[in-house]
């Protein structure tokens, strides 16, 4: 299948999955074309209107060079010179963007030219787009912190520069920030999913616990004042539908268990955050300089230099994020705990069959510690450094850390799917003991937590860690794709 | 004026903040008063009428919820204002004025009473939901609409500092005499973020009469110029954001137990356990404000260091006035000396405020805590020392307004004035720190007391 791009409305999650995770290929379209050759005549009448008028990289080199005019014809020979000058990226280290995020940042760049802000003839696009058909570049995931993204796209876009750019045309293709579009975008494809998990979990747990179910009850529909209380709310008690409502504990229940609802509409929040961040930064044009195009007030239209390379709303967002996914994972630690006490749940001892010997699945809340405390570090806050890095006389003094704020949330992604494998295994293990039946809609949950990590009947077996590492492998598969396996060969296997 | 509250709705932070921070009174409407007046008796009738088993446990509950086995808990720290602890009180009705905590009305009006008299000004450490004078039903104290309280102060606060940031941030481009195509409206389209939209109808409408694009710099400012418009969007963004969580949470009603008044199918009401006392949004909301004062603080920062380098600026190197001859003790240069240790502060305090990792306390079923008031405390801190760095560029500013001769433009002339008025331009050895400290006392002093300025 192949994606058909006339203008910026196409940039969208959904076409992005298609694109960067689903494979399909980009065709340019008709309208798209035109666009971008009328815009591309208009700015070179721009251009020869007055060659002694600043436009960055173009009547002047870039960086420092942005102080000295260049004559028309070093103009002509800085453009020419592309091929020459060009970097395969300065950023290094072991790890590499996943193929899915690099295609996403091919995708996620032809935004700026497809209307034709990019000042580029449409050829330039059509050979970005043809990237997605042919090997990917490496892309670094560590050293990408500078100014823009002047560093990751010189990795990502070193086959373009080869190519016979003209003058306006190269700073296009390594300016702007399409990387953020992408990470972001990422990071919003698995973060839904994810949280239908988390929500999953957390009301295997509520049933496991066999927690009164008031708090979360329809009648709080009406008494919370936000709709991210409401979805929470509402999202466990539809996964609790089925289970029965007496024979339920009496005593005080943790607060672990009453606010699940309320953490997570914090969850909530933080997906429908990066969602709509994700939509709006792979629509938006964020070249320097950009291309204006024309009006009437400006009939030759206006490049100009901005900081549309900075994406300012996607490292919140992802920041958000991975507060959220923290704070997931502690109060699953605390479940976890309050699961195997028996003097809190209510339940056999550390869920063991009573009379055998060992610790069950107790000291399994050793390592949700583990999960939560790293998911705390994940999210420490990524701040605007003030590195004067690249300096080019005192003009490079703020670098992005959207790179960072995405490695971060990628981090505190894979805690919480191990800390839900843990607690899934523990909540199978209360239900089992206690010979119940989870709730309808988690059936399929549980038998597959079954299949790779069974109930415990004595001490544990040998090979409970491969099965909490399937589980929670299955967990990140399920936060991309979206749906629980159909079939057993679609399980994630070790 | 009279805040009249009807229902949780009547709650808001546009009625918070005429009750708290502008000390108008409040009022019951009759249709609260019945609506209290009937969920009272039910919850009475509820009380005398529950089968032992289950009054066992709701009663031991609130039986222990109502002592405060030490008084106060609240420890000691910095003294909150008088307005937070009219916030606390009123945010308290959201969950009075529909009956949920099954207070008598003479209750609710002993709480709205305490509005009419100078209430004591809270401590910052400590659990501050647990005041006596609140009331001594558990719905009264009430840890979700100290939360509600929190979030909502800090909203009104926020919005009004970062009317007074953009000022000053306009102010300084002005004084960078950075070129104003990086704030070209045209952008708005471009990126398509409303936030960052009206961040560039903000500059531009404060830069408007300021020194014409034509005679401008003729190159582009550095990076912490141009990107100024993205990143007042995400603040704003946060800002906003923070008023929408904290106008939800008002709107709450969260209590520990919430009484649920008679319906049909349950003739005699209910009484839930919900956790609803913890407001989860509160606390990433508040941090989010936070962690803009930083990023601003960062620009700021950069601001300060790049008016001062004359090969950057273009402007009279550290900013000299011509007869001061070399010397840099005449200068504002050495101001960014202190912005750079508030930058420092600011950075550590912008960690996120997760939930807690252990049992807070021995009693079994409370095992996690709200971390809003660490939040709302952290938030505090880093807007002072925020204001602190706005005070330093904006002397820094309006220096290089001085050395060049030229003006503000007119929608920054009130600020500049303020600005003069306690820091004049430097041509002498003076005490600049502590000058920039009035200043910095004036923008606090302008945002608690929502002056005129801000809004003009």
């Amino acid at each position: 299948m192949t994606v058909t791009i006339e203008d910026r409305s196409a940039f969208t999650l959904e076409n992005f999955r298609r694109i960067a995770a689903g494979g399909e290929d980009v065709l340019i379209g008709e309208q798209a074309v035109a666009a971008m050759a009328a815009a591309r005549a208009t700015f070179e009448q721009l251009l020869e209107s007055d060659r002694t008028a600043f436009i960055y990289g173009t009547t002047t080199r870039g960086g420092d060079g942005a102080l000295q005019r260049l004559t028309p014809e070093e103009q002509r020979e800085m453009a020419r010179e592309t091929e020459e000058g060009r970097h395969p990226g300065w950023g290094f280290g072991e790890r590499y963007l996943e193929p899915r995020v690099v295609r996403g940042i091919i995708f996620a760049r032809l935004a700026n030219y497809v209307e034709g802000h990019a000042k580029s003839r449409p050829v330039v696009a059509q050979r970005i787009a043809s990237m997605l058909e042919e090997p990917l570049p490496e892309v670094p995931l560590d050293g990408q912190v500078g100014a823009g993204e002047v560093l990751p796209l010189s990795h990502v876009m070193f086959g373009i520069l080869g190519s016979d750019l003209r003058e306006g045309e190269p700073m296009a293709v390594i300016n702007g920030s399409p990387c953020a579009a992408a990470l972001a975008a990422d990071a919003a494809l698995h973060a839904r999913n994810r949280l239908d998990l988390v929500t999953d979990v957390l009301a295997l747990s509520i049933e496991a616990f066999n927690m009164p179910l008031d708090a979360y009850g329809a009648d709080l529909d009406s008494l919370y004042g936000d709709r991210r209380d409401v979805a929470a709310v509402r999202g466990i008690r539809d996964r609790l539908t089925g289970v029965p409502n007496q024979g339920r504990r009496l005593s005080p229940a943790p607060a672990s268990y009453r606010i699940v609802p309320r953490v997570l509409a914090e969850c909530h929040r933080a997906v429908d955050s990066i969602e709509a961040t994700a939509e709006t930064a792979l629509q938006s044009v964020t070249d320097n300089p950009v291309y204006l195009l024309p009006t009437p007030e400006r009939p030759l239209g206006a490049a100009i230099s901005t900081g549309g390379y900075h994406n300012s709303e996607a490292i919140p967002a992802l920041n958000a994020l991975s507060a959220a996914w923290a704070n997931v994972c502690i109060l699953v630690d605390r479940q976890t705990t309050k699961l195997h006490d028996s003097s809190l749940s209510e339940l056999p001892d550390k869920l063991m069959v009573p009379g055998s010997a060992g610790y069950g699945t107790a000291v399994l809340g050793f390592t949700t510690t583990s999960f939560a405390e790293e998911a705390r570090h994940a999210a420490q806050r990524t701040l605007l450094p003030i590195s004067e890095g690249g300096g080019y006389a005192g003009q490079n003094d703020v670098p992005t850390p959207v790179f960072l704020a995405y490695d971060h949330e990628r981090r505190a992604a894979e805690c919480v799917h191990g800390a839900l494998a843990i607690l899934a295994v523990s909540a199978s293990q209360a239900l089992w003991v206690t010979d119940r039946q989870p709730p309808p809609a988690l059936e399929p949950l549980v038998e597959l937590i079954r299949r790779l990590c069974p109930p415990v009947k004595g001490a544990r077996g040998d090979g409970d860690g491969e099965g909490l590492l399937a589980i929670s492998r299955h967990f990140a598969a399920v936060s991309l794709a979206g749906a629980m396996p159909a079939a057993e060969s679609d399980l994630v296997t070790l | 004026m009279t805040v009249v509250v009807a229902d949780r709705h009547s709650l808001s932070v546009d009625s918070l903040q005429r009750v708290a921070f502008e000390y108008e009174s409040v009022e019951l409407a009759e249709v609260a008063r019945e609506r209290i007046t009937s969920a009272h008796e039910a919850f009475e009738r509820f009380a005398s009428e529950q089968p032992a088993s289950e009054e066992t446990d709701w009663r031991e509950r609130e039986r222990r919820a109502r002592q405060l086995p030490a008084g106060p808990l609240a420890f000691s720290g910095e003294l909150l204002p008088e307005e937070l602890s009219r916030a606390c009180v009123l945010a308290t009705l959201a969950t009075v004025v529909e009956g949920h905590t099954g207070a008598h009305v003479e209750q609710a009006e002993a709480l709205i009473a305490l509005l009419a008299s100078p209430l004591p000004q809270l401590p910052s450490q400590g659990p501050i939901e647990q005041r006596p004078e609140w009331g001594q039903s558990a719905g009264l104290a009430n840890a979700a609409a100290v939360a509600s309280a929190m979030a909502s102060f800090a909203s009104v606060l926020s919005e009004r500092r970062f009317a007074v940031a953009e000022r000053v941030f306009a102010l300084s481009v002005e004084a960078f005499d950075a070129p104003l195509e990086a704030y070209d409206l045209g952008l708005a389209e471009l990126w398509g973020d409303p936030h960052e939209s009206d961040a560039l109808e903000s500059l531009s409408r404060l830069l408007e009469g300021g020194t014409p694009a034509t005679r401008r710099r003729p190159y582009q400012a550095p990076v912490s110029y141009r990107i100024l418009p993205r990143v007042l969007g995400a603040g704003r963004r946060a800002v906003a954001e923070l008023r929408e969580v904290a106008d939800g949470a008002l709107a709450t009603a969260a209590a520990e137990p919430l009484f649920l008044p008679p319906t049909e199918l349950s003739p005699q009401g209910r009484m839930l356990w919900t956790g609803g006392s913890h407001q989860g949004l509160t606390a990433p909301a508040l941090d989010a404000v936070t962690a803009t004062w930083v990023d601003l603080a960062a620009i700021a920062y950069r601001h300060i260091v790049k008016l001062h380098m004359g090969a950057v600026s273009r402007l009279p190197h550290l900013l000299m006035a011509p007869a001061d001859g070399s010397s840099p003790a005449f200068s504002t240069a050495a101001l960014a000396q202190i912005a750079e240790g508030f930058y420092e502060e600011l950075r550590r305090l912008a960690q996120p405020t997760l939930l807690s990792g252990g049992a807070v306390t021995a009693y079994p079923d409370e095992d996690i805590a709200s971390p809003t008031q660490l939040a709302f405390r952290i938030e505090r801190r880093a807007a002072k020392l925020f204001d602190g760095m706005l005070a330093i560029l904006a002397v820094s500013s309006s220096q290089a307004l001085f050395v060049t001769e030229r003006e503000a433009p007119p929608a920054l002339a009130g600020l500049l004035e303020t600005v003069r008025e306690r820091c004049p331009p430097v041509s002498s050895r003076r005490p600049l720190a502590a000058e920039c400290e009035l200043v910095a006392a004036a923008f606090s002093e302008a945002i608690s007391a929502g002056a005129a300025w801000l809004s003009r």
